[in-house]
């Protein structure tokens, strides 16, 4: 056979045939497969910086979540339920009518709230606030009692989980948790509500809603540096979203023209500063708020009387604490002769006999921030007007790690507040009257794979329509943390993605290059007769436009790779400042790490220089051997 | 007269000389002289190159090919033998089936009936793989239209026959300056085929036919694209060739001149020879 130095002489000598063709054939597949492996370089390459960031958060931790759903939905259209709760009320009533006569107290029954309403046409409905409804709900969940963590853990179990955590809302069981804005109270109703409105609008929840109880294997990727350890009385350590401390630390939030260097400067500094960040929060019991809201009341009544010189003025009258102090309403004026005071006592004493807490209590509570965690995906808080911006939101809602807005108080940290019991007494986990306690409540099981995880969302997560799922498995799942596993499947459906597509080049690319190279082959019919007529086997001629081939294949492949990884580095050079910004906020760390969006190689950039070949093998393939199998007298008689 | 031998020897000499170093002017001499002594050349040439042993064997051959529908018997049994050293014409109007001989005498196609046999070789019972390799080594093929690599200079087009042959680097390299050289064409070497005039491709084509130093050169109309005077020098091409390196030739032809100055003139007509 020719030997490959001769070979190679005579390929290259082809290879100047059809100089137009070639270049052409060249650039279309160059381009076709340039940009697969510029486009690989970049997912491949964001796909290693997310890893890499990942170490930071939750990263690779793959954390299951499940909230018990309650054992029947349809609570508040149960005839039962509501038959238990009227006959509890109308109880509770004949019994007050009792009391209330025994004690000379004034009780009108008719002023009492049913615990079902019914509205025209509609099913009549359970009033959940309805104490007699509470009653008759927890009844009906100590019967039929919710899964719990027992059942959690046998689910998952399953599928091995390897260590188990649980959370829990706290909140007050009577009265709310007011924040304090600088430090002050805010007793004008209408401004208050005009800052509870202007929360919502920003999508956050009232602080009595936001409290969560967390292990600190969950809060712990999240410390901030040099936080506190230690606390005195009433002070509560809680992890808060960024854009809060943010607010906290009297910063404005950066205009979304801030250059990415701002940005990460104001990470840094945030995290830094966030040991030093607090709320002052106010606690009230409902008494203590009834009767701070009446000084607004008692004052509209009073400038009505002044125009008024027949109604008396009022006997008793409050006045607002100091703001700052989150105390008891003043008592401004006590003119209340002896007997309105002993009806006073009396009306307290009958209330207080049906569990009404008639004594006003107050403290004031401070949140101290000990951790920063990014704010949750897709919150808006973090986006830039930067064109890789929405790119980058769809990372950073696949890869970031955060505890989604979540206020999380570490367990571990509050148990040093001096007085914890006091507190732990003060927030309990029940909260809102009627729901199960158990809804407050998220377990948590961690996996040692994303497949294990996928898995047992996959089986076992009960969706909120389904009644038949409460019996199997009671609990909504999803994953938690980060979202590692979604950046599992992103890398599965990348590579389905990336096999798909290399099909549809590669045959596009077969195509293209048999085109030319069938051409080549189809001018040198003659040549290989007279190649064969001076002594050339048919090997020879197959060698010769394999090398041909190969030669091609290697402009093609030195082509496609410039210009693949030329663009994927010139995208990392325009974007890397910005999604290592992006990265940051989204993993909440101020590392030094570049968030690359491109890398010189990967094994599917591999792959792809390895199809470029074989698709040119394959384009060869057809026209060689059309062209061996010929008579080589055949394309001398042509001429 | 001294006798035709000598004449003829110092003829070629003098052609030689000539034609190294001005090929226009040694064609006309040598033409004139040849008008001079035209059947002294002739008896001496064969008398000097004629050994008498027998290098190509064609029996009873056939050949019919299909064009469209039609069957065509392009040779009806031919049988012919041929010399070592021998200059043969082959003539014939067109499509008597004098290529068709040729190329089935080279191995190029293969017959529907009959056997070749060069040089004690039967070719019509190779391997393709065989044949190849036997037709590399043993004949070198000329075409009408030179047939030479574009994008190759002339050096490497003429080595091409040593690529597949295996020859050494070294050897090939001595090989091309020898040849170039005895084609006139020592300071062509480094250029490209789209630089030559016709002539000069041809005698490029002849040195590549002559690269494996083949006992036999089967050469297709290689005057059939050359003015006369190019033509002329490439039949003194091929005279010289057979004189030097005693190699058999065997020409398809339609010109005269070659006819008559061939050994041998074989005529075909409808496939058979006349």
């Amino acid at each position: 056979m020719i030997r490959l130095s001769d070979t190679l002489i005579l390929a290259l000598a082809k290879l100047r045939t059809r100089r137009v063709r070639t270049a052409i054939t060249v650039t279309t597949a160059g381009l076709l497969f340039g940009g697969m492996i510029a486009t690989l370089s970049v997912v491949q390459g964001t796909i290693k910086s997310v890893e890499e960031f990942s170490q930071a958060g939750f990263g690779s931790r793959y954390i299951v979540s499940g909230t018990p759903m309650p054992a029947n939905n349809g609570l508040m259209q149960d005839k039962q339920v509501q038959a238990r709760a009227v006959q509890i009320n109308d109880g509770i009533i004949a019994d007050k009518v009792k009391q209330a006569k025994k004690m000379g107290a004034t009780y009108d029954a008719k002023s009492e709230p049913q615990p079902v309403t019914s509205y025209d046409d509609q099913e009549p409905y359970l009033n959940m606030m309805h104490p007699a409804a509470k009653q008759a709900i927890e009844e009906f969940r100590d019967k039929y009692p919710s899964a719990g963590e027992k059942e959690f853990r046998a689910l998952a179990l399953q599928y091995d989980a390897k260590a188990f955590y649980s959370s829990a809302n706290i909140a007050p069981r009577d009265g709310n948790l007011i924040q304090m804005k600088d430090g002050k109270e805010e007793f004008d109703s209408r401004k208050q509500q005009e800052l509870d409105n202007a929360d919502s609008r920003s999508g956050r929840m009232p602080i009595g809603d936001s409290l969560v109880l967390s292990p600190d294997q969950l809060t712990n990727p999240f410390m901030a540096p040099g936080h506190k350890t230690e606390f005195e009385k009433n002070i509560i350590p809680v992890v808060l979203p960024y854009s809060i401390v943010q607010e906290l630390l009297k910063l404005e939030p950066l205009a979304k023209t801030a250059s990415a260097s701002e940005r990460v400067e104001r990470l840094k500094y945030v995290r830094e500063h966030a040991k030093d960040a607090s709320i002052d929060v106010c606690y009230r019991n409902t008494a203590s708020q009834e009767k701070i809201a009446s000084i607004e009341v008692q004052r509209r009544v009073a400038s009505q009387v002044k125009s008024d010189k027949n109604t008396p003025a009022p006997s008793l009258l409050y006045g607002y604490p100091a703001t700052d102090t989150c105390g008891d309403a003043i008592t401004t004026k006590d003119s209340r002769s002896t007997t309105e005071k002993q009806a006073m006592e009396k009306q307290q004493q009958f209330e207080r006999l049906f569990n009404k807490n008639v004594d006003p209590a107050q403290r004031k509570l401070k949140l101290q921030v000990v951790g920063v965690a990014p704010d949750a995906p897709g919150s808006g808080a973090q986006s830039s007007s930067q064109p890789v911006a929405a790119a980058m939101d769809i990372v950073t809602l696949l890869a970031s790690s955060s505890l989604y807005g979540q206020w999380a108080v570490p367990d571990g940290l509050f148990k040093k507040t001096a007085n914890y019991d006091e507190l732990r007494n003060l927030l309990q986990t029940r909260s809102l009257a009627g729901f199960a306690e158990s809804m407050f409540q998220t377990y948590y099981a961690e996996f040692d794979s994303a497949d294990q995880a996928r898995a047992f969302i996959k089986e076992q997560t009960c969706s909120f329509d389904s009644s038949e799922c409460t019996k199997r498995s009671p609990f909504m799942l999803t994953s938690f943390g980060s979202n590692s596993i979604a950046l599992e499947d992103a890398k599965h459906a990348i590579t389905k993605g990336f096999q798909i597509v290399a099909s549809i080049v590669a045959a596009i690319a077969v195509i293209v290059m048999s085109g030319t190279i069938g051409r080549v082959i189809a001018d040198g019919r003659r040549e290989t007769a007279v190649f064969r007529a001076i002594g050339a086997k048919r090997l020879d001629i197959a060698s010769i436009y394999s090398v041909y081939t190969l030669l091609l294949a290697l402009r093609v492949l030195i082509f496609a790779t410039v210009l693949g990884l030329g663009v994927a580095y010139v995208v990392d050079i325009l974007y890397q400042k910005e999604a290592t910004v992006q990265a940051q906020l989204a993993f909440g760390v101020d590392n030094n790490n570049a968030f690359h969006l491109f890398t010189p190689w990967s094994g599917e950039i591999v792959i792809v220089l390895g199809l470029i070949v074989i698709t040119s093998l394959v384009a060869m393939l057809f026209p060689l051997l059309r062209n061996i199998r010929r008579n080589p007298i055949n394309d001398m008689r042509d001429e | 007269m001294g006798g035709p031998k000598k004449v003829s020897d110092k003829k070629i000499k003098a052609f030689i000389d000539l034609f190294d170093n001005h090929a226009a002017g040694a064609v006309k001499a040598i033409r004139d002289y040849h008008l001079a002594h035209e059947k002294l050349l002739t008896a001496g040439l064969i008398k000097a190159t004629h050994s008498g042993k027998l290098l190509l064997s064609v029996q009873d051959l056939t050949k019919s090919y299909k064009v469209g529908r039609q069957k065509v018997e392009a040779l009806k049994g031919v049988s012919l033998d041929v010399y070592e050293g021998e200059f043969i014409a082959l003539t014939g109007s067109s499509g008597s089936g004098k290529s068709t001989l040729l190329q089935l005498m080279g191995g190029l196609d293969k017959p529907t009936s009959g056997s070749v046999t060069v040089d004690g070789v039967v070719l019509t019972k190779m391997s393709d793989r065989k044949l190849s390799e036997f037709r590399g080594r043993t004949i070198g093929f000329v075409f009408q239209f030179f047939y030479l690599q574009p994008f190759l200079k002339l050096g490497r087009n003429l080595e091409v026959a040593g690529m597949f042959a295996r020859s050494k680097r070294h050897d090939r390299k001595d090989r091309i300056s020898e040849l170039a050289t005895a084609v006139s064409l020592a300071d062509r070497v480094d250029h490209l085929p789209k630089e030559l005039s016709g002539g000069q491709m041809q005698r490029a084509a002849i040195a590549r036919a002559l690269f494996n130093n083949p006992k036999i050169i089967l050469a297709d109309e290689p005057t059939g694209n050359l003015d006369s005077v190019n033509s002329q020098a490439i039949i003194e091409l091929f005279e010289k060739i057979r004189t030097e390196f005693g190699t058999t030739i065997v020409i398809v032809t339609h010109d005269k001149e070659i006819a008559r100055r061939a050994d041998r003139e074989i005529q075909l007509r409808d496939g058979v020879i006349v």
